[in-house]
Formats: C-alpha cells, structure tokens, sequence
C-alpha cells in the first residue's frame, strides 16, 4: 500500500535515476517517506499559525511543502546529473586505457579485461568490469553482457557501441584497423571529456561576481536599518 | 612525494617541495603570501568597523589563514605544474629517440635522464639504477614504481605501460608511442587554455571586489561619514550585518581560491 503510493507520487525517472546511482528499492521508499513527512509538517505548522495568527499564513505552507516536495527531487536530479558527468569520464578513461592492451597481440580479450581490473581505480566501473568478466565466463557467444557492461558502465550510445564493437572484433575479426577505429572514438570521448570538466571547473566561477554583487545589499540594508531607527528615535525621542 | 590530505605543512616541509623543482621559498615570498591575506582582512574590517584592535585580530586570522592555506596550496600547484612539464618533456623526448634512432629503451632513458630536472630527474635515476642487471619481473616493477607515484596522470602511466612491454619484450610499438606521446601533448595545451580562462576570471573577481568596495564607500558617505561611525559602524546593527557581510564575503573568497587551486583537467571532485 505505502509501497505503491511512494511509486505512485514520484516523478518518472526518480526510481530509475536512483537505481542507477546504485540506490536500493528501500531507499527509494525512505527517500519517498521523508518527502511525504516533510510536507506534513509544513501543512501542520501551516494549520496552526492558520488558526493561531492570519488564514494568509496557509497559503504561505502550501507554497512551502510544494517547494520542498520539489527542491528534494531537483537535488537528486543534480546528483544524478554529476555523477552520469562523473561515470562517463571515468569510461573514456577506461576506454583510452583499453586500446593498448588490446594492440599488444596474442592476448585475448578476456585475458586484456582481467589485466585492466588490476589498472582500473576501485569504483564503478571496475565493478562493472568484473561482473562482465563473470558474464562473459557464463555465456561467451553473446554481445548481452557487453551491452549490459556499457548501459551501467556510461549509460551512452557510443559506449554501447563501443563495446558491441569490442565484442565484433573478439568474435569475428582479429583486424588490428578495428582496434585503430576504436582507439580513435575513444580518445575523442576522452578529449569531450577533458572539455567537459574544463567547462564544468570554468562554469563555477560564473557566480562569483554576482555573489559579490549580492552581499553588498547586506551593508546597505543594515545601514538602511540602523539610518531609519535612528530617524524614530529622534522623532520619538 | 605524495601530498596528505588536509594537513598543515610546516614550513620545512613545504620548502622541500619547493626544492623538488628548484628554490626553496625566499622570505620575500613568504612575506608577501602572509601579508597580502593579512592587509586585506584588515582593510575590509577597518572600512566597516573603524576598530583598529578589530581589524588587527582579523588581520591576523587572515595572515594565519594565508599561511596555512595559501602557501600551501601555491607550492603544491607549482609542484605538480613542474612535475607535469618534466613528465611531458620525458615523453616527448623519450618517443623521439626511440623513433630516430635504433636504440633500446635503457640507452634512450640515459639520455632522457641527463635532460631531465629536479625530483623527476632522480626518480629516472632511480629507475635506471634499478635496471642495470634486472630480469624481466624488476624492469616491469620498476617501472610500475614510477607509473605509480604520477598515477595521477593516466596517459603517462600509459606510456609507461607500453615502455614496459618494449623493454621486456624487446618490440617498440612506436606507432603507440606517438599517439600516447599526442595526447599527452593535448592535455598540457588544454590545461594552459585552462589556466588563461582562469587568469580572466581572477581579473573579473578582482574587479567585481572594487566595485564591492565601491559600494562601500558610497553608503560611507552618502550621509556623511559621522552619521556612519555614529549609526552604523559603532552601533549594533552595524556589527550584525557587517559580520554577516564580511563571513559570506570570507565564504566567497575561499572557495574562489580554493577553485583557483584546482589545476586538474582530467579529473574532478563533486
């Protein structure tokens, strides 16, 4: 029952945006509950100051529960938007590292795979790569578990084809051009991705000036204040 | 050397960075670094306050703030932008040599070592040592030591994985080497693009404070300056929004040098 309300109130994609950053269905409902609880509390307090001081003041806990129900799902959508940011770069990476593994010849892909884990950061990706490893083990005719490896790994289409790529060249073609090919989308992905985090760094520093901006009103209000309490005094003295 | 995470560094310890790639700090230097904080915590609180003792004792945290914080962290961006160069001089050198000439890897390191500067050169050293007389299995964990005190730098450990397999194996996929060589090339180019979009953006910061302090002055005196002492500077709700203003302000120029600092364009913290 609580279940299927958590499900029914949530966005489209928050359930999905959370399974991706590796959120259990459990969390979901808390995350969900929390949200519900918070509402509650801004409509209660809205109730009583209601009763208690003006009926404007319930307006005014509408507009702040509907606030907060969405600030809540903006702040995982930012999240979600950081660490996809995150996951893609640490692929590229993962893809420039691969190609020279793979020009070193009389190596299998398998073997290339396993050598990477020992290179590879502890983090999502190499996660991910060792459950490829094991999939690949289980059924080594199928482009399945390559496909899987890209969707949690990126979540983009040209990693998706990257790895079905990978998987061509391993099943049928030896063809070192192949691995060339691949070597030139991957490091195109990781030069998009120095960009990306050049922008992301520049980005940051766009709001300074208009903070400084902001914060000076703090001294011309405060001199406002004290400038107006001034004046009633001297008319009230 | 690898850097602790949120540590102070004393002074010694700092100066042997410093010494990694040159000078140590001169005390002209480290004057400055504690004085600029130092002068302009005092300038703003004066100009709000007109307190001496007040703005002395902030002046002072900013001074100890410029010391802990600022020092630190413009040894450790000169530390690695020179770590960075020598690593990228090695890489070109390196595929350079192994290109033209019929020579080894061991005989283009010597020469690449004599080229070479500062703590990198004794890190070539060191691997070049370790090599004389090595099997197969100390030459790749030989090299694996360097590739890992700059794992920082993907592509240079990159590049040294492929050295590996041309010193054991005794093949040079020059072709690799190039193209490891190109990338490495890239990134330091994107990253003094980096740093120039930087430098725009400390000016427009820079500017932005003088019209912060613009504004300042103009409320100072748009009734008089001893309505502003009277009411404003020497009155309670003056000191309220004044340490709201100046802790926000603080704030801002942390995290502003804190950005400034952050040099890695391959990498990002979120």
């Amino acid at each position: 029952m609580i279940r299927t309300l958590c499900f029914k109130f949530a966005e489209e994609n928050l359930y999905k945006m959370l399974r991706e950053m590796r959120y259990d269905e459990a969390y979901f409902i808390k995350f969900q509950k929390m949200r519900f609880l918070k509402v509650l509390v801004f409509l209660l307090f809205g109730v009583i100051l209601s009763i208690f001081l003006h009926p404007v003041a319930m307006i005014a806990a509408i507009a702040l529960a509907i606030y907060q129900w969405w600030d809540q799902y903006r702040r995982v959508k930012s999240k979600y938007n950081n660490f996809s940011f995150k996951r893609q770069l640490e692929f590229s990476k993962f893809e420039r590292m691969l190609i020279p593994y793979l020009l070193q010849s009389n190596t299998s892909l398998y073997n290339v795979f396993n050598h990477m884990l020992f290179r590879l950061e502890d983090g999502h990706v190499k996660q991910c790569l060792e459950r490829l490893i094991i999939e690949m083990n289980d059924n080594p005719n199928s482009v399945e578990p390559f496909k899987r490896f890209a969707e949690d790994a990126s979540g983009t289409n040209s990693a998706v084809l990257f790895m079905t790529t990978l998987y061509d060249y391993q099943q049928n073609t030896s063809d070192p051009s192949v691995i060339t090919e691949l070597g030139k989308m991957a490091s195109e992905e990781l030069f998009n991705g120095v960009d990306e985090i050049i922008e992301f760094k520049l980005r940051k520093f766009d709001m300074f000036p208009t903070k400084l901006t902001m914060i000076s009103l703090i001294i011309v209000g405060g001199y406002m204040v004290s400038m107006f309490i001034n004046l009633f005094k001297e008319i009230h003295p | 050397m690898k850097f602790g995470r949120k540590r102070i560094l004393t002074l010694d310890e700092l100066n042997a960075y410093r010494k990694a790639y040159g000078k140590p700090i001169q005390k002209k230097e480290l004057f400055l670094t504690i004085m600029i904080p130092f002068s302009v915590t005092f300038f703003y609180t004066f100009i709000l306050y007109y307190y001496w003792w007040l703005s002395l004792i902030c002046g002072v945290i900013g001074a100890i703030y410029g010391y802990i914080f600022i020092t630190s962290q413009q040894v450790k961006r000169i530390y690695e932008n020179n770590a960075f160069r020598e690593r990228n001089n090695f890489i070109n050198t390196m595929t350079q040599l192994l290109t033209n000439n019929e020579r080894t890897v061991l005989q283009a390191l010597q020469t690449v070592t004599e080229r070479a500067n500062g703590e990198f050169k004794k890190d070539l050293q060191k691997l070049s040592s370790d090599l004389i007389d090595a099997n197969n299995e100390d030459i790749k964990n030989a090299f694996q030591e360097l590739a890992d005190k700059y794992e920082k730098d993907v592509i240079f450990s990159m590049y040294i994985e492929q050295l590996i397999t041309a010193a054991t194996q005794g093949r040079t996929n020059v072709d690799t080497l190039k193209d490891i060589k190109s990338y490495h090339n890239e990134v330091k180019k994107r990253q003094e693009k980096f740093f120039e979009a930087k430098k725009r953006k400390e000016r427009d910061f820079k500017y932005m404070c003088r019209v912060g302090l613009f504004f300042i002055a103009a409320v100072t005196f748009s009734f008089g300056f001893g309505q502003f002492i009277e009411n404003y500077a020497h009155h309670a709700i003056g000191w309220v929004s004044s340490a709201i203003y100046l802790l926000i302000l603080a704030r801002i120029f942390h995290t502003f040098l804190k950005r400034m600092g952050d040099d890695s364009v391959m990498e990002v913290k979120i």
